[in-house]
């Protein structure tokens, strides 16, 4: 059986307002497991937490109660030290909106990550031209991001996001600015890594993507509401599965 | 509809970009105290009472005029900024219906807003300071106060008249600049992340061209023979520093800053990783503001760093200039006794004793010298491009002035030529038909006098005795000449500076009543007029000098909140990737070092180009003390440097502030 690489147990998270007066509770209890392998889409409408949960577990944002438990390591407990540290060493993060530097070229974009764990040159070097062929951006390695297009920069992100092994893969709506034909090869190519046995968390709005993963959520007014497995189905069967899915939750 | 809505969207946008208007409220406020600062030293009546007054009242006029232009320069350099800033938002006004005139109205009353606070505070400020400001440079000055004391609204209607002006002037280009600019491209967002812009074959040239200049210009300055033609060319070689300084920094720099990017061990170092790359793109877009820092900081050293020389070397100028206690001159021969008694009674009734008196009776007039032939006349001799003059003097005085031995018989001279003449071994000359028999000849280098500026070419003939004077003043009034022999008279004496300054008065007050005696000056003296002239050299310079320093500070405050807004969205990518706080810190503090360092180093490189010059100016001044003028540079430089670094790191904290907060 797989290890289990992510344990949320019963997340919650309220905003509240300045001097106190309204409260907003965004994540009312979620808890789930992800074990290495998997491919977690999390589905559900705008304001369902959605992304507060994948912050949460990026560790880009903290819980009001509960705990994440990432390859053992509870990060509720960290310090901001240890959770930059942990973010650079056990995470990847693929961004809607790519996220690249602009004065960094591709290739330096890519490499960024390994900068910061002090890589050395020739390693930094060799996983860079290995993601860039896996992603086929060899070639724009040399260009900065305002020279690329969306679906590159994506590519780009991703493979910024894969450069340190990361032991979990989060994306927040990666297909979001892309087009349908990117957006296909976007998830083609997390696939790909996941079939590699990349761990991958994906909040998305779109039901062909989140047809990929082999497991979704779904949340609702900050609570998981349902769960679908793909188990044996291919894409197209598990993508008519969540569209019926969604269609008889909102009829 | 109704004006009194456009007042309070104009006052509700200002609360909104509150970061942008308070700098811009505090550049207002500094320019209106400082423009109101010189206008009231320029019209306070009590200002008569210094010496100097036509040539103070001059300075000072210039300075207004002068910080009315820079003012007008960099309100339009901070209105650039904001106007930058603000498109967007005019844009979304325009697409919401508003018309130009209305757009006009809110521009207007945040105009009026920020003219009449900046005014108010400004002033209040001013009136504050005045008192301050005006007995501090009469205290600089070691003269009397006579500070007029009472409010004036004359300086204050100038103030507000000027800066009504450079608003007005401000506001329409703002409003035009609206009017030309489409909707669409008003409301287009900038792109916060500026691209990399590549270099390339001209960017190379660019760079050594501008290297070219300033090389030149440091040649030229280390070599001009003609100091005065050097002066002259200030303005010219600002520019030229300005131009080349810019190429050098959006070229040059850029291509260090490129070619440390190839150094894999440097650039892939985490601390310099982001810092390099940055810089690339940064370097090249605040080119410009960064030459003006080096221009102001240039200024700003060499303004300040000579006045405060000039001010503080005011008595080893006034020994430089006037090596004896003082000096009387009497037209008439005649009178030498006269002037000679008058100094002894001076001394005697301040109490001290004349302990050196050395007489020179001379015939001084201006000539024309054949330097082939050894002939002096009127006319018939092709004139030099200095005018020369000549002096007759006895050998007895010439002896004991420079404590010589020579001995002359009937008919010899001593020959004492200018150094900067050619030098021919005479052995006799023809002196306005009269044939003297050279026995001695030396150039001035060998006697030299005190002028550190050539006004003329010197020579000297000395002559046996008196009657050897007479001879041959009689002999020149044969031919028309109508000079008389002259009495100088230097004097030393005992006592403390206190005593001498007594003798001076007394001394002065006697002198006045011989008819004859059409020259007296004196240490005391030298040194009350140096320090009156220097005082204002040096308020002036120190003046301007802050109003620079202030300047380069909101310069580098303006620049980092506009890169760092630009910035936070980076930042927070940063944060994402796993970059923690204090890696972020170190990275921006390295790159904005080396960015905001660059002009320092180019300005510290230039002040040590210019030098030379300097020094030259000083001699001028009598100051030629260079090794403390020297100390005094370089003390100067330490002490602007560790305002920057304080500036710097002011900035900086801001810069941290806004990215860090943003995220």
């Amino acid at each position: 059986m797989s290890e289990k690489m992510l344990e949320l147990k019963n997340l919650r998270k309220t905003y509240m307002a300045k001097k106190g007066a309204v409260q907003y509770e965004a994540l009312k209890g979620i808890s789930f497991d992800a074990f290495e392998g998997d491919f977690i889409a999390i589905m559900g409408e705008s304001g369902s937490g959605k992304t507060t949960t994948l912050n949460i577990i990026a560790s880009l944002d903290t819980a009001t109660e509960g705990n994440v438990i990432i390859g053992g390591t509870d990060i509720s407990q960290m310090g901001n030290k240890e959770i930059c540290r942990f973010r650079r060493e056990k995470l990847g993060f693929v961004f809607q909106d790519f996220n690249l530097l602009n004065y960094f070229s591709v290739k330096d974009n890519i490499a960024f990550p390994m900068v910061l764990l002090n890589k050395s040159k020739k390693e930094i070097d060799e996983r860079v031209s290995e993601l860039a062929e896996k992603t086929s951006i060899t070639k724009l390695l040399n260009k900065y991001p305002y020279e690329i297009s969306g679906g590159e920069k994506q590519r780009t992100a991703v493979a910024r996001a894969l450069v340190c092994r990361p032991a979990l893969l989060l994306a927040d709506e990666p297909t979001g600015a892309l087009d349908s034909k990117n957006s296909d090869q976007l998830m083609d190519l997390f696939k790909t890594f996941n079939d590699l046995g990349q761990t991958i968390i994906m909040v998305t709005h779109s039901i062909k993507s989140a047809s990929k993963a082999k497991k979704v959520l779904f949340l609702k007014d900050g609570v998981i509401g349902a769960t679908l497995e793909k188990e044996n189905a291919d894409d197209e069967e598990f993508e008519n599965e969540i569209a019926n899915f969604l269609y008889s939750i909102r009829k | 509809m109704k004006q009194t809505f456009w007042a309070k969207i104009a006052f509700k946008n200002m609360i909104e970009n509150r970061k942008f208007y308070i700098a811009n409220l505090v550049v207002d406020v500094f320019t209106i105290i400082s423009f109101y600062l010189f206008t009231y030293m320029t019209l306070n009546p009590g200002l008569k009472a210094a010496p100097g007054y036509g040539t103070l009242i001059v300075i000072l006029s210039l300075g207004c005029i002068f910080v009315a232009f820079i003012t007008l320069f960099f309100k339009f350099y901070t209105n650039r900024i904001l106007s930058k800033r603000r498109n967007r938002e005019m844009g979304l006004y325009a697409a919401w219906g508003l018309e130009y005139k209305n757009i006009d109205s809110i521009l207007f009353y945040e105009t009026l807003y920020i003219y009449l606070l900046g005014s108010v505070l400004g002033l209040l400020a001013g009136f504050i300071l005045q008192r301050i400001v005006y007995n501090g440079l009469f205290t600089l000055m070691k003269c009397q106060k006579d500070y007029a004391a009472g409010f004036s609204w004359t300086p204050v209607w100038i103030t507000l008249l000027v800066f009504i002006v450079i608003d007005l002037v401000i506001l329409f280009t703002n409003m035009r600049k609206i009017r030309k600019n489409k909707v669409i491209s008003l409301l287009k967002e900038e792109d916060v992340s500026a691209p990399v812009k590549k270099l390339s074959a001209i960017d190379a040239i660019k760079g050594l061209f501008g290297l070219a200049l300033i090389a030149g210009s440091y040649y030229y300055i280390n070599t001009a023979v003609d100091l005065k033609e050097s002066i002259e060319m200030i303005l010219a070689a600002i520019g030229i520093f300005f131009v080349g300084s810019f190429l050098v920094i959006s070229c040059v720099v850029v291509m260090i800053e490129m070619f440390l990017k190839t150094r894999d061990r440097v650039y892939y170092n985490s601390t310099f990783f982001t810092t390099i790359a940055k810089l690339i793109s940064r370097t090249k877009n605040n080119a410009m503001s960064l030459s003006v820092i080096n221009i102001l900081f240039t200024c700003v050293i060499i303004g300040a760093s000579t006045t405060i020389s000039l001010y503080l070397g005011t008595q080893r100028q006034a020994s430089e200039a006037f090596k004896a206690d003082g000096i009387v001159k009497s037209g008439n021969f005649e009178d030498r006794a006269l002037s000679k008694e008058a100094i002894y009674d001076a001394a005697r009734e301040a109490g001290v004793t004349v302990e050196k008196c050395n007489e020179n009776v001379l015939l001084g007039f201006q000539t024309l010298f054949d330097v082939e032939k050894g002939v002096y006349r009127y006319e018939g001799i092709e004139s030099k491009d200095l005018p020369e003059v000549i002096e007759i003097r006895l050998l007895e005085d010439f002896n004991k002035q420079w404590n010589e031995n020579f001995t002359l018989d009937d008919g010899e001279i001593l020959l004492v030529t200018d150094e900067d003449l050619e030098f021919k071994d005479y052995e006799t000359i023809d002196f306005y038909g009269e044939k003297l028999k050279v026995k001695y000849h030396y150039d001035t280098s060998k006697y030299p006098g005190v002028d550190n500026i050539k006004y003329a070419y010197e020579n000297f003939v000395i002559v046996k005795d008196f009657d050897a004077l007479t001879d041959l003043h009689e002999k020149l009034k044969a031919i028309g000449f109508t000079r008389e022999l002259s009495f100088w008279c230097e004097y030393y004496i005992s006592g403390s500076k206190d005593d001498k300054i007594k003798v001076d008065a007394i001394l002065g007050d006697t002198l006045s009543k011989i008819p004859s005696v059409d020259y007296f000056d004196s240490n005391a003296t030298q040194l009350r007029t140096r320090y009156a002239r220097n005082a204002i050299f040096l308020f002036l310079g120190c003046f301007i000098s802050f109003i620079f320093i202030m300047y380069m500070v909101f310069i580098m405050y303006y620049k980092q909140i506009e890169e760092a807004t630009d910035d936070a969205p980076n930042v927070l990518i940063m944060q994402k990737i796993g970059m923690y706080d204090a890696e972020i810190k170190r990275s921006i503090f390295t790159e904005n070092g080396l960015l905001f360092f660059v002009p320092v180093v180019m300005a510290f490189c230039h002040v040590a180009a210019c030098f030379g010059m300097m020094s030259d100016i000083m001699k001028l001044f009598m100051l030629t003390d260079i090794a403390f003028m020297k100390l005094c540079v370089v003390l100067f430089c330490l002490f602007i440097l560790l305002v920057y670094i304080i500036m710097y790191y002011g900035a900086y904290k801001v810069y941290i502030k806004i990215v860090l907060n943003h995220s």
